[in-house]
């Protein structure tokens, strides 16, 4: 290879190495604050959740009862799908509430119930298109998809049974 | 002369095309290193606004009934949470809103500010002292 040649291949090898330099900077770059900014969004579902809860203790179902108190007993009533129709119906403005404020394009309401062995759950989905839509899970009391983050908090209804708003990112 | 003859331009021209490569290496990596910063600056920006917007959250949403006014100042909430705005140099405004909320409109955020919302669903107590449910927005920008 002749002197010019050899300087024009040496210069390209500078080139290619800086450019496999600065596309690993950009890489780094890119990562950079991703896992803080989803504790920072996780912490925000929670909080979510959270208050949720304890703002549904206030909440009152149109026909002026407290919805907390109904939705023990319809969870409770011998019919199962009196919960269903007790969200969908009475309880559908505070359904709507939750649906309205809730960041999550999923969010759910979940009864889990540890009187009975295996825990049983029920999941009632206030997603726009899924509105309605009761889900059982008795082994895994997670509605999300699989591959989803869910993130929930839980209180107490009664002495064996929780309520808890659960989001799906 | 005879050199001249056989295609030598001179003593720079024939590293003409080495210094071409070369600058270009430069350039490349100089022009990404200052991407990569405004990148990392963005994100920090971004960060500290999501930080801000929790921390103002909570503060407001401290008591388990919020006033009918969350931005009133005798409201103690409100209270902290405008010294944490002031220690993280941000604006925030917050309204009981459900539906349609515009946070230029219902926040009334100055046009064409980066303005992050945080929504959550409270207790309030409305003119006639009745609790009753609503969705709380929280704008915070700079």
């Amino acid at each position: 290879m002749r002197k010019g040649q050899s300087g024009v291949m040496d210069a390209m090898m500078f080139m290619i190495i800086t450019s496999g330099a600065v596309g690993m900077l950009l890489f780094v770059s890119g990562l950079y604050a991703e896992s803080t900014n989803q504790q920072v969004l996780s912490s925000y579902s929670y909080e979510y959740a959270g208050n949720a809860l304890v703002a549904l203790h206030y909440a009152r179902d149109d026909k002026g009862d407290w919805f907390w108190r109904k939705l023990a007993e319809k969870y409770d009533s011998e019919h199962p799908d009196e919960l269903e129709e007790y969200l969908e119906g009475d309880a559908g403005n505070v359904v709507e509430k939750v649906r309205l404020s809730s960041p999550s394009p999923q969010t759910y309401l979940c009864v889990l119930d540890s009187s009975v062995n295996p825990l049983k759950a029920m999941c009632y989905s206030m997603t726009p298109d899924d509105v309605g839509v009761l889900q059982t899970d008795y082994d895994n009391p997670n509605p999300c998809g699989p591959g989803m983050q869910s993130y929930s908090y839980a209180v107490p209804l009664d002495g064996v049974k929780s309520v808890s708003v659960i989001l799906c990112y | 002369m005879r050199l001249i003859g056989k295609g030598f331009i001179g003593p720079v021209g024939d590293d003409i095309p080495t210094i071409l490569i070369i600058v270009m290496a430069i350039t490349l990596f100089f022009a990404g290193f200052g991407y990569a910063l405004q990148l990392y600056s963005e994100k920090n920006e971004r960060l500290m606004m999501l930080k801000a917007s929790l921390d103002i959250s909570r503060a407001l949403l401290r008591s388990t009934v919020l006033p009918e006014n969350p931005m009133d100042p005798k409201y103690s909430g409100h209270k902290q949470a405008s010294l944490l705005a002031q220690s993280y140099g941000v604006k925030f405004s917050a309204v009981y809103k459900e539906e349609n909320f515009d946070p230029a409109a219902d926040c009334h955020v100055p046009p064409g500010r980066d303005v992050t919302v945080m929504s959550f669903l409270t207790a309030r107590k409305d003119a006639d002292g009745n609790i009753v449910l609503d969705t709380l927005r929280v704008c915070v920008w700079k």
